[in-house]
């Protein structure tokens, strides 16, 4: 990527990462912020979709308010070649919202990390179980979150 | 939640019409009225229950890398250590959690000379015994859809 296009990229997702305002046209926002129609706007979207910069358009939700009052991140110590195996499996359980392999040490041997969110503490022990008996990773650590100091998205500045 | 709350925020979790008048095309699937529609968005949104609606942005695909940091901190002076790592522009999540790295936190930069001075100062508070760096690997999901 070139630094121009780059840098143009990037003026477009400061536009962008604003969320829509909840009126009956959105889009209408950032069309007057960049001087484009509201069809233009929208053609600019598809396109960032199709190039992957942006995942999608989508409501975002606060899990913690929204009933998910149990959430934990879960290590687990997989062996590297099971892992895209693992991940797979992980990535199929609607109650894991991010999986990912990460960085292991010698005195921290976990490898998968997944981030499960439940309704309630049985709910919670229930989703555990399926990850132990699908997965059986050699070991887990069950990282409960215990406070949330801080949750926003990216803004570069 | 009302049921019409629910089917709403598990709809717009998933596709988000891309069109002029997105809500008058999400409120004819579920029977509702733009109007209605618009209003209870606008409800659970003050509520605090979505956070928004807007295009999620994949930063990594733009130039900026994203890392997990677990950091071992002194329980008496977590709360301390947490505000402080708030501070630091990047810093996107920040959370309590159980374990021997109390403190986990995702940073997202560009620059590997970013990383380093975040990394540093972190280091250099009260109360911070230890700190990991936790590059991911490999994604095997993003999902962020959670029906409710």
């Amino acid at each position: 990527m070139s630094d121009t296009s780059k840098d143009i990229i990037r003026t477009h997702m400061s536009v962008f990462q604003d969320p829509l305002p909840l009126v009956e046209e959105p889009f209408a926002c950032y069309a007057e912020k960049f001087g484009f129609t509201q069809d233009e706007v929208i053609e600019l979207l598809r396109h960032y979709l199709s190039t992957g910069a942006i995942r999608r358009v989508a409501g975002v939700l606060k899990h913690d308010r929204s009933g998910f009052v149990v959430n934990a991140m879960v290590a687990m110590a997989i062996d590297a070649a099971q892992c895209d195996a693992a991940g797979a499996v992980l990535a199929q359980f609607p109650f894991i919202t991010h999986c990912y392999r990460r960085t292991a040490y010698p005195d921290w041997p976990y490898t998968m990390y997944a981030m499960v969110h439940a309704k309630n503490k049985r709910q919670f022990n229930r989703y555990i179980k399926r990850i132990r008996s699908l997965i059986s990773p050699k070991e887990i650590a069950v990282l409960r979150s215990i406070k949330e100091y801080k949750k926003t998205s990216f803004r570069p500045g | 939640m009302q049921r019409i709350e629910r089917n709403l925020l598990n709809a717009v979790q998933r596709d988000f019409p891309l069109e002029r008048r997105p809500f008058a095309a999400l409120a004819k699937r579920h029977g509702i009225t733009e109007k209605k529609c618009i209003e209870t968005l606008r409800r659970l949104n003050d509520q605090g229950i979505l956070r928004g609606i807007r295009p999620v942005i994949a930063w990594n695909r733009v130039g900026f890398t994203g890392i997990l940091i677990g950091i071992e901190a002194l329980p008496d002076r977590v709360d301390e250590v947490a505000a402080a790592i708030n501070a630091i522009p990047g810093v996107t999540h920040n959370y309590l959690r159980e374990g021997r790295f109390n403190l986990w936190c995702t940073l997202t930069y560009d620059g590997e000379e970013k990383k380093q001075r975040s990394l540093s100062f972190i280091r250099s508070l009260a109360g911070v015994l230890d700190l990991r760096e936790f590059a991911a690997e490999k994604t095997y999901k993003i999902g962020l859809v959670l029906d409710v």
